[in-house]
C-alpha cells in the first residue's frame, strides 16, 4: 500500500469531481498575456489558500472549490528554462492539437482542430481556471470576482465553458445526454482517500512520484531548474476535451434500426454502449434492463461479446480481463496499464423529447487525468476506442463516441447463432476543442508565482 | 509456399546519397499512386521498405563509415525469383536506385540481379506471422470473408433463425465453387511438439549424462559444459556490472520528428532500429547465440500469429550488419506491425521482456548509453523499465524512404481468422465456434 506524503499538496480534484457538494462549475480557458502580472495572482492564490487540496474536503458548508492547470504554452509564457520544458512528456509538448497527435486521436474532418472552437491557433489556451460553487448566487458572485482578478492578472478569457444541466437517476447516477447514466466505473486507486485498503491500481498511474503499474517503477517527472524532480511530485496531467453530442440523431438513428431489425431501440443503443441505461452491463441472452449496476465484472462470462459486445463502448474504454492476455490474470494486468481519471462534467440542457433536436448544443466537458498521457489517455483513445482492429475486429471503431471517418462506422453486435451488423451510420460525438494541461500540486504552483 | 526475408545492404556513393534520397522520398509519400513503381504488381511481395542507415561523422582517430542503402523485402519464395520479377518489370528504379551505390554492375539485368543477391543478407532471425500464407491466399481469403459478410448482412433475419448446419450449408451453397484452402506447413502443425522434444531430449542427455548414464565420455562433456556455463554467467554478470544504461532524456530531435510524421497514420506501421553491439566478442556471440535462438523459436513455436504473446507482427527479422563500421557492428531489427507504437512497445514490454531484453541487453546507443540495467542476461531488469526502454528503442529509430504494405486493412488477426474462416467452409466441426469468427 502507499501513502500519499502531503495530501494538502495535492490539487483536490484529483481525488474529487466534487460532484456532491458543488452543483456549479466554470471552466475558464485562458490566455497569458503579461506574465509579469499573473505570477503575483498565482502567488496569492496559493498563499491565501484559495487552491483546493486533498487534504480540505467540503462539507454543507464549503462556498467554493478551486483548481488551475497549465498547458505547455502557459509553462513557456511563465519563462520556464528550456531544459525545464523538454522535461514534459513529448505529447504535452506537441499539443493536442498537433499534426501528430490529433492525426493519433483521430480529430479528423469535421472533428479537425483547426474548425475547433478553442484549443488551436490564435486560440490555444495557456491556463485553466476551474471554479466550482455551491449554488447558483455564489457561483454568480465567484464568477464576477475571479473574472475581474484575471484582468489584473494579465489573463484574458479564451472561452467559458459551464457544467450544465444536471439529472440524476434513482440510483443516484448522474446521467449523461444520451440519457446513460454515467461515472459508474473510476479505477480505485491505491492510497486515496476514497479507497479502502490497497486499491487496483497504483498511485503512480494517476499522481507522479509514486510507484507506478510497472513493477513500482516511478513515472518520469517534469523538472524545475535546481528544485529537480519535487517539481513535478504530486502533479499529474490532465486532459480536457470539448465533445459535442449529437442526442437528436442518436436516438432518431436507434428508432430507425431497431425498427428494421426487429429490436428495441433500448437494446440497440445499449449494445452500442455496452451498460443499459440504469449503467447495468449487457449480459448475454438479456433483453431488457435489470435496473441493478454492478461494477464487478471482468467480461469472462462474456468471452466472445454476446452479452457486452467486443466494439461496444465501455469494452473499448476498459478491455478487463478478455482480451489482451492468454489468461485472464495477464489480461487484467496489461488492461490496468492504461487506465484514466475520469472527472469530466456535461455541458448545456438535456434534449427534452430526445428524438426531436432542437438545434442547442450540449454535451461532456470530457476530463481525465493521468501521468502519462501517451500510455493512458492517448492510448484509450488511438488503441482501444478509435481502432478499427480493436478484439480482432475488421472495419469499426467505438460506435458511440467514434471519429468521423465514414468507412468504420460499423458495428458488430455478436449474437448467436449469428451475429447482427449495423453498416454506414453517422457520427454522434464531435470534437469541438481540446488541450493537454499539467496539473502542478500546491508547492509548485507556489514555485511558478514565485518564480 | 515458404516466406523469406530478403536484406540487400548496399553502400551508398557519397556524391549520389541526396539524389537517391529525392528520388526514393517521393515514391515513399504516394506509394499507391506514384508513377515509378506500382509495389502491388510483385505478386510475390507483402512487404518492403528502403532506407539509408547514415554514416558516421568521421571522429579523431576512427575512420569514416559509409551511408548504407537497406532494402527490407518480406517475400513468397526465393529472393531469386522476386529479384528477377521486379528487375524484369522495371528495370529502371532498380537501376536507378542501384545506379547510386558502390559496385553497380551496370543495366545487364544478370548481373544486376546478382549483385542484389550478394548483397542480400537475409536475417539472423526471422519471424513470419502466418508460414504459408502467400500474399495471394490473403487476397483470396479476404475475398472470402467478404462475400460471406455480405451475404449474412442481407439474409440475417432468415438465417438466424436456423440452426449452425443448416446456416453453414447455406453459407456453402451460396458461395459455390471454391478452391479448399492448401493445408498448414508442416512444421505449423507441429513445430510446437519437435521443440519441446527438443527440450526433453536435451534435459534427459545432460541429466542422464551427468549420472553417467551415457557413459564416462558423455558424462564428462556434461561436466565440461557445466563448467562452461557456470564461466558463462559469471562472465556475463561482470560485464553487466561494468555497462552503462542510457539515461539521456527524452528529446524531440528532427530525426524523431521525421518519424512520428508517417506514424500511426493507418492500421499498420514499420520500425526499423540500427543499433551498436556492445564491443568486443563476449556480447558478439552471446547475441548471435540468442538470435539463433529466437529464430528456432519463429520456425517451431511461433507459428501462428503469435510471438511469445505478441500478436499484431506480421513480419519482424534481425539482422547482423556485415563488417564492423569503425570497429563497431550494428545490429538491424525491422518490423511491419499493427496498430501504434505505444502498443507495439507495449506489447513487447507486456508480454516478450525476455527475448526482447536478451537481444537488446547485448546493444548500447553509444558508449555508455547502454540498454536498461539486466541481470542474467534477460531474466531481472531491461525492457521492464518501461519508460528508460522506450526511449531506447525511439533513440535507435530510423525514418524509411519507402515502406508498402501489401494489405494495410488486415491485421495479424484478421488474416487468421480469414483463414479459419475458408478452412471452416470444409469442415462441419463445431459450426457453432465457426459462426463466431463472422
Ligand atoms: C460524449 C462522449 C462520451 C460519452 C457519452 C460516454 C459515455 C460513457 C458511459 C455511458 C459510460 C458507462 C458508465 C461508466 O462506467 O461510468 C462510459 C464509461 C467509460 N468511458 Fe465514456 N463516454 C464518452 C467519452 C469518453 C472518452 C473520450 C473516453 C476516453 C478516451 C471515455 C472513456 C470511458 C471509460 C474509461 C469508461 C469506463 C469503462 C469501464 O471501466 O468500464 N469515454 N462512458
Amino acid at each position: 500500500m502507499t501513502t500519499i506524503d502531503k495530501l494538502e499538496d495535492v490539487q483536490g480534484i484529483v481525488f474529487s469531481g466534487y460532484n456532491k457538494y458543488m452543483a456549479n462549475c466554470s471552466y475558464y480557458l485562458l490566455q497569458i498575456d503579461d506574465a509579469g502580472k499573473t505570477k503575483p495572482w498565482l502567488k496569492n492564490l496559493v498563499e491565501q489558500n484559495q487552491i483546493s487540496h486533498g487534504a480540505d474536503k467540503p462539507t454543507d458548508e464549503t462556498e467554493n472549490r478551486i483548481n488551475l492547470a497549465l498547458s505547455y504554452s502557459g509553462f513557456e509564457k511563465l519563462q520556464l528554462d528550456k531544459d525545464s520544458l523538454y522535461s514534459f512528456e513529448l505529447s504535452f509538448q506537441e499539443g493536442m492539437d498537433s499534426e501528430h497527435r490529433s492525426a493519433l486521436l483521430g480529430d479528423r474532418g469535421i472533428n479537425d482542430p483547426s474548425a475547433w472552437d478553442w484549443g488551436s491557433g490564435a486560440k490555444r489556451v495557456d491556463l485553466l481556471f476551474i471554479l466550482f460553487s455551491k449554488n447558483d448566487a455564489i457561483h454568480n458572485a465567484s464568477q464576477k470576482y475571479h473574472e475581474k482578478a484575471f484582468k489584473g492578472a494579465g489573463l484574458s478569457v479564451v472561452q467559458r465553458l459551464d457544467a450544465g444541466e444536471k439529472k440524476q437517476d434513482a440510483n443516484g447516477f448522474t446521467l449523461e445526454h444520451f440519457g446513460f447514466a454515467d461515472g459508474i466505473s473510476d479505477p480505485q486507486v491505491d492510497g486515496f482517500p476514497s479507497t479502502s485498503g490497497a486499491g487496483e491500481i497504483a498511485t503512480g498511474e494517476f499522481l507522479l512520484g509514486y510507484p507506478n503499474q510497472y513493477d513500482g517503477k516511478l513515472t518520469k517527472m517534469p523538472q524545475l531548474g535546481a528544485v529537480g524532480e519535487a517539481f513535478g511530485k504530486n502533479g499529474t496531467y490532465l486532459v480536457l476535451r470539448q465533445l459535442k453530442q449529437d442526442v437528436g440523431a442518436f436516438w432518431q438513428f436507434m428508432e430507425e434500426e431497431a425498427a428494421r431489425q426487429g429490436i428495441t431501440t433500448d437494446y440497440l443503443a445499449s449494445k452500442f454502449v455496452g451498460r443499459w441505461k440504469s449503467g447495468a452491463v449487457v449480459e448475454p441472452n438479456q433483453d431488457t434492463d435489470p435496473g441493478k449496476v454492478d461494477n464487478s465484472f471482468n467480461f469472462t462470462k462474456d468471452p466472445h461479446g454476446t452479452g457486452c459486445p467486443l466494439g461496444s463502448h465501455i469494452r473499448r474504454a476498459n478491455p478487463r480481463a478478455v482480451g489482451l492476455g492468454a489468461t485472464a490474470e495477464e489480461a487484467l494486468k496489461v488492461a490496468n496499464r492504461h487506465r484514466i481519471l475520469r472527472r469530466g462534467r456535461s455541458y448545456g440542457n438535456f434534449l427534452e423529447n430526445p428524438v426531436k433536436d432542437d438545434g442547442k448544443e450540449r454535451g461532456l466537458l470530457f476530463i481525465c487525468l493521468n501521468a502519462n498521457i501517451e500510455r493512458q489517455f492517448e492510448f484509450v483513445q488511438h488503441t482501444w476506442i478509435n481502432s478499427v482492429k480493436f478484439a480482432g475486429l475488421y472495419d469499426e471503431d467505438d460506435p458511440l463516441i467514434g471519429s468521423g471517418v465514414a468507412e468504420n462506422r460499423n458495428f458488430t453486435i455478436q449474437d448467436e447463432p449469428l451475429r447482427r451488423r449495423v453498416c454506414g451510420f453517422q457520427q454522434f460525438v464531435t470534437t469541438r476543442g481540446g488541450s493537454y494541461f499539467f496539473l502542478p500540486s500546491l508547492s509548485a504552483l507556489g514555485l511558478l508565482g514565485n518564480s | 509456399m515458404q516466406q523469406n526475408p530478403m536484406t540487400v545492404i548496399t553502400e551508398i556513393l557519397p556524391d549520389k546519397l541526396k539524389e537517391l534520397e529525392d528520388y526514393l522520398g517521393p515514391i515513399g509519400t504516394d506509394i499507391k499512386n506514384n508513377p515509378v513503381i506500382k509495389f502491388a504488381d510483385y505478386q510475390y511481395l507483402h512487404y518492403c521498405t528502403f532506407f539509408v542507415i547514415p554514416g558516421d561523422h568521421p571522429s579523431p582517430g576512427s575512420s569514416p563509415t559509409p551511408a548504407l542503402l537497406a532494402f527490407e523485402a518480406n517475400i513468397d519464395g526465393t529472393a531469386k525469383q522476386f529479384v528477377n520479377d521486379l528487375i524484369a518489370k522495371n528495370p529502371e528504379f532498380v537501376n536507378k536506385v542501384y545506379g547510386c551505390c558502390a559496385g553497380y554492375p551496370g543495366n545487364d539485368a544478370g548481373q544486376l540481379a546478382s549483385f542484389l543477391l550478394t548483397n542480400d543478407h537475409g536475417a539472423n532471425a526471422f519471424y513470419v506471422a502466418h508460414p504459408g500464407q502467400t500474399r495471394d491466399t490473403v487476397y483470396r481469403q479476404r475475398d472470402i470473408r467478404q462475400q460471406i459478410e455480405t451475404y449474412i448482412d442481407a439474409n440475417r433475419d432468415s438465417l438466424a433463425t436456423q440452426d449452425p448446419a443448416a446456416i453453414h450449408a447455406a453459407i456453402v451453397q451460396q458461395l459455390g465453387n471454391i478452391p479448399k484452402p492448401e493445408n498448414r506447413p508442416f512444421l505449423t502443425l507441429y513445430g510446437d511438439k519437435l521443440f519441446t522434444g527438443l527440450l526433453w531430449t536435451l534435459g534427459l542427455v545432460l541429466v542422464g549424462g551427468f549420472f553417467g548414464f551415457f557413459g564416462p565420455f558423455v558424462e564428462f562433456l556434461v561436466v565440461l559444459a557445466l563448467v562452461a556455463a557456470v564461466v558463462y554467467l559469471l562472465a556475463l554478470r561482470w560485464h553487466e556490472m561494468r555497462d552503462k544504461q542510457d539515461d539521456t532524456p527524452w528529446v524531440k530531435t528532427k530525426e524523431r520528428e521525421a518519424i512520428q510524421r508517417v506514424e500511426d497514420r493507418q492500421l499498420q506501421n514499420h520500425l526499423t532500429s540500427v543499433i551498436e553491439i556492445k564491443p568486443g566478442a563476449f556480447r558478439f556471440y552471446t547475441l548471435k547465440i540468442v538470435l539463433a535462438a529466437i529464430n528456432l523459436v519463429a520456425k517451431l513455436v511461433a507459428t501462428k500469429g503469435n510471438l511469445s504473446g505478441i500478436v499484431t507482427i506480421h513480419f519482424a527479422r534481425w539482422v547482423i550488419l556485415p563488417g564492423n563500421a569503425g570497429g563497431r557492428r550494428r545490429l538491424l531489427f525491422m518490423s511491419n506491425y499493427d496498430g501504434s507504437w505505444e502498443n507495439y512497445l507495449g506489447e513487447f514490454i507486456d508480454h516478450a521482456s525476455l527475448g526482447l531484453t536478451a537481444v537488446w541487453s547485448s546493444t548500447q546507443q553509444a558508449k555508455d548509453r547502454g540498454f536498461p540495467d539486466t541481470q542474467w542476461l534477460a531474466i531481472k531488469g531491461g525492457s521492464r523499465d518501461e519508460q528508460r526502454f522506450k526511449n531506447f528503442a525511439r533513440n535507435s529509430q530510423l525514418p524509411e524512404l519507402v515502406w508498402y504494405s501489401a494489405y494495410t486493412d488486415l491485421s495479424v488477426k484478421n488474416i487468421e481468422n480469414n483463414r479459419h474462416i475458408h478452412e471452416g467452409l470444409f469442415s462441419t466441426a463445431d459450426l457453432a465456434a465457426w459462426l463466431k469468427c463472422l
